[in-house]
């Protein structure tokens, strides 16, 4: 138990430092540093093959996506400059509230949890269990890819002048 | 029929559109782009209208492969099959309107992807309304949301259109986080996504403060697309700044399957918490009302006005889920149809108003209708419709509402829907003096819309004369749908 | 407090922290972190309710493996198409700042 604590204060303060920093390439180095924590978690809990597909996602691809919009913007890599102390302080103060009240309810919550009706399957016993029960929701997914990539190129589309059209301001 | 075919048809249309358009773009024959998507969405209508047409077999649930709770599955019933010929249709009356509404350069030149947006709009459509599996139903709701994203945010050297396009993207991203999480929450009571299962175990289920919580998750995800009030704010700038088509398709059925879901999962999943949940709807839907009527009054962009009603007729639909009973449900359902028609129409007469005007303020629009009488007349039984006149469709919805709202011993409710109603008539008016005003100089060679935009508002304004006259088919459908999620009269 | 409680209070740790840099942080790269943060709390929720004992160590139900896995490729979906949207936002205005694009009337 003590190793799970561990890899989790070091995961959750990872991910604060990603959002405080003001330098945006070192928030966004610590965000694949907390996914890397995350990716270790989940490998203690026994979904392995999680695990990779975290690093290769999120540490991967995704910290690559953040890296390449950050250089699109040709100016310093500082956040502008600070949110108001107070706003800060509030939302600061909501957001401690909001988790010492969940947390608080969670055992209520989780009571009632490990009491599942159906036999639970073991990824071990059933290798191809996503394929032959879930393919619908591999075949949407690459239907929701094929959507993100059109919807990014519809974003990226390069303008040859300043185009008017029949809503334009 | 296999409700497999019709949304397979939707998904490989999509792609062969794509891929069809970009040939036509090789070849010269631009003028052609879009044709097979609208084929595409007309041969799914008339697969769903056939099944319909000769009766629902309703099977428990419908998979390829092994046939257990843990598999993907569809379920085609009396709900699924209805509220997919709507979004069938209405997404037909979009495509066919797009075929001559964008006439930029910069838009004309990714025309293609735009109906594979489209097209994937509507697949995850119809995919969240057939769908059986808790799982599956979150998949297509991503399919659909991403899919209309790019759609808002389509007209990229617009400021207004980019922004809204953001707000709107943090805000339903925001949403699905709190459905997968309700989703998770159920998954860990019983172990299963299976809707048909879950309603069966969750009857008997001791679940205390997870099924609460689980609730409250689900309609705040959920909400946040059908615009129950605090989560609406991403509404107005989102339906103004899309292009008068998207809005049209997002006003008519997107906000709409929120709602949807949320009836459909409230009476099958949790209807032994109604007692929490009708008053929780109660308030939501007085608010909803509240605001978006009298922030509608104080509107002078048409779209914008149009976009708060939408606000408000969620509240109307809400008052159908407070009552909680069997008669309250129908009158939702049918209210969430005859609002998506009614609201779909009057984007598309605003859209032809503003192809052909380039303006969309009341000041701006004054005098137009002398002009485009056709396209008038078609706005006027929009905003007829929408305040509730009788012989339209949405005089019949609002009247089930009513009697719904007296038959659950909520008497107050019902009377705020018909002092609402009539605030509404306050901006709706107002549209339709400036339209009938004489012109001046500035309309003055102001010609009617192109027949291709024409075709689907007067096709939309004959089923909304059409269901005020003779509701009973749709009347029909729609009641063997609300006793089946009733679980025929033994819950509500 | 067993392993379930311990990794729900986490999820909710993170669930919160993406919706505070939400709601507190004005450049658009730190709001589209957020809702990455937010997506990767609700997966470990569905891990968690997929957790339990086998044969001495822990393992995931294969269900819960496959929702997480489908769900982190539509949040990397998601990211990318936020961050374009932002890319446009920058090339139309210089900026990244949401409180210069706040022209929008309620």
């Amino acid at each position: 138990m003590i190793e799970h604590i561990v890899v989790i204060a070091f995961m959750i303060g990872l991910f604060i430092l990603s959002i405080e920093f003001r330098n945006l390439l070192r928030a966004i180095l610590s965000f694949a540093g907390g996914n890397v924590a995350l990716s270790a978690i989940l490998y203690m809990l026994g979904a392995p093959l999680l695990a990779v597909f975290q690093l290769l996602i999120y540490a991967g691809a995704v910290t690559i996506l953040f890296l390449v919009t950050i250089h699109a913007g040709e100016e310093s890599e500082e956040e502008k400059d600070t949110t108001s102390a107070k706003i800060r302080i509030l939302s600061i103060i909501l957001a401690v509230f909001l988790v010492a009240v969940l947390l608080t309810y969670s055992p209520r919550i989780m009571e009632t949890v490990r009491a599942p009706q159906l036999g639970l399957t073991s990824l071990g016993e059933h290798p191809e269990f996503l394929w032959v029960n879930r393919w619908l929701d591999l075949l949407i997914q690459a239907f929701i890819i094929l959507a993100v990539v059109a919807s990014i190129s519809v974003q990226l589309r390069k303008e040859e002048r300043e185009e008017r059209g029949v809503e334009g301001e | 029929m296999n409700p497999f075919t019709p949304l397979f048809l939707l998904l490989g249309g999509s792609l062969a559109s794509l891929l069809v358009d970009q040939l036509l773009e090789k070849v010269g024959a631009v003028k052609w782009r879009g044709c097979l998507a609208a084929c595409v969405l007309a041969a799914a209508l008339l697969l769903f209208s056939w099944e319909a047409y000769h009766g629902v077999q309703v099977a428990e649930f419908i998979v390829v492969g092994p046939k257990s709770p843990l598999t993907a599955s569809l379920r085609l019933d009396h709900l699924g099959l209805y509220f997919s010929i709507m979004f069938c249709g209405l997404g037909l009356a979009v495509c066919v309107y797009s075929l001559s509404y964008f006439k930029s350069e910069s838009e004309v030149r990714i025309i293609d992807r735009y109906y594979l947006l489209l097209l994937a709009l509507v697949a995850g459509m119809v995919g969240v309304i057939l769908a059986n599996d808790f799982f599956t139903l979150y998949v297509f709701w991503e399919l659909m949301a991403l899919s209309s994203y790019s759609l808002v945010a389509f007209r990229k050297w617009s400021w207004e259109a980019v922004e809204a396009g953001f707000k709107y993207l943090v805000m339903s991203v925001t949403g699905s986080i709190a459905i997968l999480f309700g989703m998770s929450l159920l998954y860990g009571l019983t172990g299963i996504l299976n809707l048909t299962e879950l309603a069966s175990i969750l009857k008997s289920a001791e679940g205390g403060m997870l099924l609460h919580v689980a609730l409250l998750m689900l309609i705040v995800g959920f909400g946040v697309k059908a615009a129950i009030v605090p989560l609406h704010t991403w509404l107005p700038d989102a339906y103004t700044a899309a292009p008068s088509p998207v809005s049209a398709i997002i006003a008519g059925a997107s906000t709409g399957l929120g709602a949807l879901v949320i009836c459909k999962l409230l009476f099958s999943l949790f209807p032994h918490l109604s007692a929490s949940w009708t008053m929780f709807f109660a308030a939501f839907s007085v608010l909803n009302m509240l605001i978006g009527n009298i922030t509608g009054l104080l509107q002078d962009d048409v779209k914008r006005m149009l976009a708060y009603s939408s606000i408000a007729h969620i509240g109307y639909i809400f008052i159908g889920v407070a009552a909680g009973t069997r008669l309250g449900l129908t009158g939702a359902l049918l209210h969430i149809f005859n609002h998506g028609i009614l609201k779909a129409l009057a984007f598309l007469c605003i859209g032809a108003i503003i192809y052909r005007l380039n303006a969309r303020s009341l000041s701006d629009i004054t005098g137009v209708g002398r002009k485009m009488p056709i396209t008038t007349s078609a706005f006027t039984l929009a905003i007829l419709g929408l305040i509730g006149m009788p012989p339209l469709n949405g005089f019949v919805s609002k009247l089930i509402l009513f009697t719904s709202s007296l038959d659950a011993g909520m008497l107050w409710l019902g009377i705020l829907l018909v002092i609402f109603s009539a605030i509404s008539t306050g901006y709706y008016l107002r549209i339709l003096k400036a339209l009938i005003a004489p012109p001046d100089e500035r309309v003055a060679n102001v010609k009617e819309a192109p027949l291709l935009m024409l075709v689907p508002m007067l096709v939309l304004a004959f089923l909304v004369v059409l269901f005020g006259i003779w509701p009973d088919p749709i009347l029909s459908f729609i009641e063997s749908s609300s006793s089946m999620l009733c679980g025929g009269g033994r819950i509500c | 407090m067993n392993v379930y409680e311990l990794y729900f209070g986490t999820s909710i740790i993170l669930i919160v922290l993406g919706l505070y840099a939400l709601i507190s942080r004005r450049n658009l790269i730190k709001i589209v972190l957020g809702l990455e943060v937010m997506t990767l709390g609700v997966n470990l929720a569905i891990i968690t309710m997929g957790i339990r004992v086998f044969k001495g160590a822990y393992e995931v139900d294969a269900l819960a493996q496959g929702m997480v896995a489908i769900s982190m490729a539509i949040g990397a979906a998601v990211a990318a198409l936020a961050l374009s949207i932002a890319m446009n936002i920058y090339k139309h205005y210089g900026t990244f700042d949401i409180r210069k694009l706040r022209r929008l009337r309620w």
